[in-house]
Formats: structure tokens, C-alpha cells, sequence
């Protein structure tokens, strides 16, 4: 599969020869392919959203290389390219609102781009029905709810034709109908439309939904894998301070009191199928 | 001592088409030394309802008492009053200005009017509080902080104030699931060590429900339940309507028992829930 996103040897460092010098990423290595549903998981501070910044080019390495659909980020007149290839969306909802409609603010990517008024239009009726806002292409944005803002950002990145979704806590912030609404959206834009996902994120019952999961840890990536094998980790990602899925976790310290149960479990359903199984 | 609202009333943009009534006839007391988490679905009126608690929001109608002091009578009284309610809005850290940690958390107590000394002393416990180690950070830039750690200064600012009541409008959003427990675990400790009244509003059940002794759910601008934890979750329709999820635990267990396990799903933590199904599938196996 086409290698979207590949970083080698990436390291970032703010402040560069300042007192307060600090490395963010630490010669990191990286490939995400085309398609693929990936959540990056982490403390505050490991990292994870200078890397995800990286990926349009919102920062360039320091040295290293970060590769975007064959672009170097670093070339600077491809910039536009790689804009358009990946979106990102951020954790406030308040913070990516351009427009006092719906349908201007999701307009104003492939306005900015010179898009004919035509195309603009059938790409904004598509964004919308992708994230299921047509009946509110109207509104004021700013008077909807959190999800509902976060499903416009989308819908905004969606319009510029992106390959790539990349996704900062977008959940952060949100009730849980909002973070529901969010992660149905993004799953669905994975599962239709082929978009690549990067999905950063605290809560682990929405990275189990990932193809994969990628933990990071002082710069540097600790591990990557399947949300399987990552999450019956439990002890390790204790210690790293990351929260495992309740399911893994209950499953964990029953073991632990001799009970039997398959070492792999994720999710509540299995939870609940292993232990009628063992009654 | 306590807070009180009486038919507390609050309509945004009232007399405009977007008129839109926040809380209808909020009647409450909270009184100190309680642990009180306000939780509700997004605009179910929970930051309204608590931006009254410290005079922010004035109500159309009805009334506002802190400590028996009417927050919105004229005079040295109403301000003293409003001091006692220290107040961490959401995303605290956009509200930091300082070119230091320092200076950032000095700055209440200095304008409370504390000697220097005072001030140093409550920047330190603050600091402490907060766990961020005072001689790391007192002279970063609280720009070149990660999201927690702006967020922990923010906290500590207002935590510099002492308040006696502290109310905290989801200081949790966006932090990793240490600092959320390392805050957690804080708030805590300061509500047991001083007896600070903790009000905290969030839409997280998880959270919530295991620290605070008292839950208040918010349902289109009105009470919907109210009482202790245990009690809150058996009314399953209630939080359904009000758009509230229960607790994951909670849910597990529920499931767990349709599936025939007899355990008690009024549970909160991780480790009672194992202990229980532990229990459940002991008495299974002796019969």
C-alpha cells in the first residue's frame, strides 16, 4: 500500500539554542500507509501533537525528514500540496470556526484555493453529507453543539478533498453523545471513504477502535500495534500513566485473583461473553 | 455557611429572537465542606447555573447568597462574599498571561492585597498542590508549558486565592488520564486537608462519581436529580433523559447481571467491581 505519511530520523526541538531548549520528538521513525485507522496515544507531553503537526506542515523538522505523499515537508513551495492532502482537526471546536454559516465556513478552504463556484458547491453538499450536517448548512456555527462543531471542522477538511484526517483530541472537549458523534463520523469517513486517520487521542475506548495503535513516550515512539496487543498491556500502560479500556482492565485483576479468562480481552461484550463462559 | 440559590432564573439575550432561558427557578444550597459534582449534557445550563455561585451571571430573577450575604446588594459585604467563591473556568490556561509560572500565580494574591511574604508562601503551596516542582518551573515562560502543565498553573492561580469555595468547570478536558487523576487525587486532598467546598461541573460520570459525596444532574436548565452517588445511578431513565451516562463500571456491571451474574451494579470503582464479580462467581460455583 502507498506510504502516506514517512517520517525517519525525525527530531523536533523548540527553542533551538535557547535557555529553555526542549526536544519534543526524539529521532523518530514512522510509516502510516494509505487507509489506515491509527490512534496515537501518550501523556501530555510525550509528544504526540508536535508529531501530528508535522504531518501538514504546520511545523518542519529539525532534522529528519517528514515525507507526505512523496512531498518532504520542507519544501516550501509544495506547502499548498500538502495542506491539501492532510487536514487537521483540532481540540477546541471554537478555535477552527472561519465563517457565520455552516456552508461558508466549509466553503472557505476551496475558496481559498480558487475553486470554480460550481465544484465548491458539490463539495460542500458532499463534506456535509459525510458528517450528516445537511439540514444545518444554514446555521450559525457557532450556535451549534460541540460535536456538531467539530463534525463542521471535518466537513471543512473533508471540502479540500483531503487524503489524510488528522485529528488533535478532537473529543476532548465534548459530552458523550459529542464524542460519539465524533468517532461514528471519523469511523464512517474511514470505512466509505478510504480516508486515512490519525486519531490522537486520551480516551482508550475510542482508540480500540483503530486498526492500530501507536504509544508514544518522551519524544520517541514506544510501541505499535494492533489495539489488541497493545491494550492487554495493562500493567505497562499503568505505569506509563495511560488508562487502559475498563474491560481490559476489570479482566486484568480478575486473572490476577485466579479466575481464568483469555489473556486478550478488550471490550465489555467480551467481558461479559468470557465470564458467562466460565459460570 | 453555604451558598444558596433562590428561584434562581437566567435567560440569555432575553427580548432578542435567540432569547434562550439557561436555568428556570433553580432553588439550591450547598454548604461547606461538600464535595458537589454538577453534571448534565452540553447546554443543560451546569456553566450557567455555576457562574452565579460567584456573582459572575446576575439572575433575572431571584437570588444569590453566599455565606448569608446577598452576592448582588451594593457594597464591601458583596465583594467579600464574591472572594470567597474562586472560580477555574474551562480551558483555564487560555487565561494565563504572566511571562513566569511565578508571577502568573502571584498575581491574585498580590492583588488581594497579601505582603510578599504571603504571596510566596501561597505560590509554593500552590505550586505543590499542583505538583509542578517550584524550582523546575517558577521561571518558565507558562507559554512553553504542555496542555497539562498550563493547565496546573491555572489551577494553582486560582488554588493561590484560597477560596472556600472552589468551583472548577472541567478541569479535566484534555488532560491524559494521569493528570486527570493527579488533579483528581488533588482536589481531594484539599478538599480533606482545609475543607475547601469543591463544586465541580463535568459531563464525565466516570470522574465524578467516585470523589464527590453529592451529585447534581441538570436537565434543560432545571434539577433533575439530586443526592449521593449510589443513589443517583438507580435512576437509569432520569440520567437517560437528561443525557447523562452512567458510569462505565456501572454499565458493565448492568450488563453482567442481564447476563445472569448476581452482583450489585450500584459500584463504582474498578476494584469493588472485581471484588463483587469475584464474590458472584464464587456463590455460582458452590451451588
Amino acid at each position: 500500500m502507498n506510504q502516506l505519511i514517512k517520517v525517519e530520523n525525525l527530531q523536533y526541538i523548540y527553542n533551538e539554542n535557547m535557555a529553555n531548549e526542549f526536544i519534543a520528538l526524539h529521532d523518530l521513525n514512522l510509516t502510516i500507509h494509505e487507509g489506515e485507522f491509527v490512534a496515537i496515544i501518550g501523556t501530555n507531553g510525550s509528544g504526540k501533537s508536535t508529531l501530528a503537526k508535522h504531518f501538514n506542515a504546520l511545523l518542519l523538522p529539525t532534522s529528519g525528514s517528514c515525507i507526505i505523499d512523496g512531498i518532504e515537508t520542507n519544501s516550501s513551495d509544495k506547502l499548498w500540496a500538502i495542506r491539501q492532502k492532510v487536514g487537521m482537526v483540532f481540540q477546541n471546536p471554537d478555535n477552527q470556526i472561519v465563517a457565520t454559516l455552516v456552508e461558508e465556513d466549509i466553503a472557505f478552504g476551496p475558496e481559498n484555493l480558487g475553486v470554480p463556484s460550481d465544484e465548491i458547491k458539490s463539495r460542500v453538499d458532499n463534506a456535509l453529507r459525510a458528517v450528516g450536517m445537511e439540514e444545518y448548512r444554514k446555521h450559525a456555527p457557532h450556535l451549534l453543539s460541540g460535536g456538531q462543531k467539530q463534525r463542521v471542522a471535518i466537513a471543512g477538511a473533508l471540502a479540500m478533498q483531503t487524503k489524510c484526517l488528522v485529528l488533535d483530541e478532537p473529543t476532548a472537549m465534548l459530552d458523550p453523545q459529542g464524542r460519539l458523534e465524533v468517532l461514528e463520523t471519523v469511523k464512517n469517513l474511514h470505512k466509505r471513504l478510504g480516508i486515512t486517520i490519525v486519531y490522537i487521542t486520551h480516551f482508550m475506548e475510542e482508540a480500540v477502535e483503530a486498526d492500530r495503535v501507536i504509544v508514544m513516550k518522551n519524544g520517541s515512539v514506544l510501541d505499535d500495534g494492533a489495539p489488541r496487543a497493545i491494550f492487554t498491556q495493562v500493567k505497562k500502560l499503568k505505569e506509563l500513566g495511560l488508562d487502559v479500556p475498563l474491560a481490559a482492565q476489570v479482566a486484568y485483576q480478575l486473572r490476577k485473583t485466579g479466575i481464568k479468562l483469555p489473556a486478550d480481552i478488550i471490550t465489555d461484550e467480551e467481558l461479559v461473553v468470557a465470564l458467562c463462559q466460565s459460570f | 455557611m453555604s451558598i444558596i440559590l433562590k428561584n434562581a432564573t437566567y435567560t440569555y439575550m432575553a427580548k432578542t429572537p435567540f432569547e434562550r432561558t439557561a436555568i428556570k427557578d433553580i432553588n439550591l444550597e450547598i454548604s461547606e465542606g461538600e464535595f458537589v459534582a454538577i453534571i448534565g449534557h452540553t447546554g443543560s445550563g451546569k456553566s450557567t447555573l455555576v457562574q452565579h455561585l460567584n456573582g459572575l451571571l446576575k439572575p433575572n430573577q431571584g437570588m444569590v447568597m453566599v455565606n448569608g450575604v446577598d452576592l448582588h446588594q451594593k457594597g464591601e459585604a458583596a465583594k467579600a462574599a464574591k472572594r470567597r467563591v474562586g472560580m477555574v473556568f474551562q480551558y483555564p490556561e487560555h487565561q494565563l498571561f504572566e511571562e513566569t509560572v511565578y508571577a502568573d500565580i502571584a498575581f491574585g494574591p498580590k492583588n488581594l492585597g497579601c505582603p510578599e511574604e504571603e504571596v510566596d508562601k501561597r505560590v509554593r503551596r500552590a505550586m505543590e498542590f499542583v505538583h509542578l516542582d517550584f524550582a523546575t518551573y517558577q521561571d518558565r515562560s507558562p507559554f512553553q508549558l504542555s496542555g497539562g502543565q498550563m493547565r496546573r498553573v491555572a489551577i494553582a492561580g486560582v488554588v493561590a486565592l484560597q477560596p472556600q469555595y472552589l468551583i472548577l468547570d472541567e478541569p479535566a478536558a484534555g488532560l491524559d488520564p494521569c493528570g486527570r487523576d493527579d488533579i483528581f487525587t488533588k482536589l481531594i486532598d484539599l478538599h480533606k486537608k482545609t475543607e475547601t467546598t469543591i463544586i465541580l461541573v463535568s459531563h464525565n460520570m466516570d470522574d465524578v462519581a467516585k470523589m464527590a459525596n453529592r451529585l447534581i444532574v441538570m436537565h434543560e436548565g432545571e434539577i433533575s436529580l439530586d443526592g449521593p452517588p449510589q443513589e443517583i445511578f438507580k435512576h437509569t431513565e432520569a440520567l437517560k433523559a437528561a443525557g447523562v451516562d452512567v458510569p462505565q463500571v456501572t454499565a458493565l456491571l448492568n450488563r453482567l447481571k442481564v447476563a445472569g451474574l448476581d452482583i450489585d451494579e450500584h459500584i463504582l470503582t474498578v476494584d469493588d467491581a472485581v471484588e463483587s464479580i469475584v464474590a458472584s462467581l464464587r456463590r455460582k460455583k458452590s451451588c
